[in-house]
């Protein structure tokens, strides 16, 4: 089991997963979002590519209107 | 004729419409579209946000038409540190490099944290940004952010959403009259008057967001602050007179009822 912490929460995961398997099990679309991992902006192209570690920080993001 | 050529041209990018555009506050996401074709509106903001993972969430830029600009602002930035993350952010999302660099950390009026922008300013203009920062409107502070690397200047009319229209006037004036970066009125337009006023005075285009997207029909309005936009510029390229103290007949006294005694 690992932790993760989504967007400033604490939550666990029962395996091992990268960054897409992530975003799927949110059920999101992955062009409408921005990942960062531990600060730093992850490829969409990457995220299969990159394992997710105990205590990772992960904030997904996206665009909503504003002024 | 004189307008016909009459662009505005902000890190390098031509705009036909002095007009830009918040995306925020609207009834619903289509809203956007509709108003941006009515607005005719080419440059327009967005902002950056956590992902809710407990709702369904859309992207706003979806429903922006193609062809328009996209900048996104580091709204939720409460110093320097924070907004140049927003921006790279923001770049890396394939949201281009425009970006206006808003900083805040007073949650009553909203007033933007000067230094803070300004610091941000240079570091992202250093990177390659095209940036534009809302500041208050004080010549001292437009100077510094021109000289840190500013496209252009955006000093506020009156507080955020406040529909307040041009309360610092005189001051966005001096910032007119000096600025060599285009200075763009940001924040408090609630009319398409004050909009027209601010083109009239010299401004080079105005952003509104609150004004169209909480009026009862914002793609009504959007046409009317298009139109304002247009009116204003059009009046300051045609230089009107500035206000006379006595009045001045329009028609000719030719005094023929004076000879008729």
């Amino acid at each position: 089991m690992i932790k993760l912490k989504l967007n400033g929460k604490d939550e666990h995961f029962k395996s091992a997963l990268t960054i897409l398997g992530l975003v799927k099990s949110k059920k999101l679309v992955p062009e409408t979002i921005v990942v960062e991992h531990n600060g730093n902006i992850v490829d969409r192209t990457k995220w299969d590519k990159v394992k997710l570690k105990n205590t990772d920080a992960i904030e997904i993001i996206t665009f909503m209107g504003g002024g | 004729m004189k307008n016909a050529n009459d662009i505005l041209v902000i890190g390098g990018k031509k705009f036909k419409s002095r007009l830009l555009l918040g995306t925020g506050k609207f009834p619903s996401p289509k809203f956007v579209t509709e108003a941006i074709k009515a607005s005719g509106s080419e440059l327009v903001t967005v902002a950056l946000r956590r992902v809710d993972l407990t709702s369904k969430n859309y992207n706003i830029l979806s429903y922006i038409p193609k062809g328009v600009t996209i900048m996104a602002n580091t709204s939720g930035a409460r110093n320097a540190k924070e907004a140049v993350r927003i921006a790279k952010i923001a770049r890396a999302a394939g949201c281009g490099n425009f970006i206006k660099v808003e900083v805040i950390n007073e949650m009553k009026y909203l007033m933007p944290d000067n230094e803070e922008t300004i610091k941000a300013t240079e570091i992202l203009a250093k990177d390659k940004f095209v940036v534009l920062p809302y500041c208050m409107a004080d010549l001292v502070v437009a100077k510094k952010l021109q000289d840190s690397g500013a496209a252009a200047i955006m000093p506020l009319g009156s507080p955020i959403g406040s529909n307040k229209g041009l309360q610092t006037k005189e001051l966005i004036k001096m910032i007119i009259e000096n600025a060599a970066v285009p200075v763009i009125v940001d924040a408090g337009i609630g009319r398409p008057s004050h909009a027209a006023e601010a083109m009239e005075m010299g401004a080079d285009a105005v952003l509104v967001n609150t004004a169209i997207a909480t009026a009862q029909d914002p793609v009504l309005i959007s046409r009317a602050f298009s139109l304002a936009v247009q009116a204003g510029r059009f009046s300051y390229l045609a230089r009107a007179r500035e206000e006379q103290k006595y009045a001045s007949a329009s028609s000719p006294l030719t005094g023929f009822l004076l000879t008729e005694k």
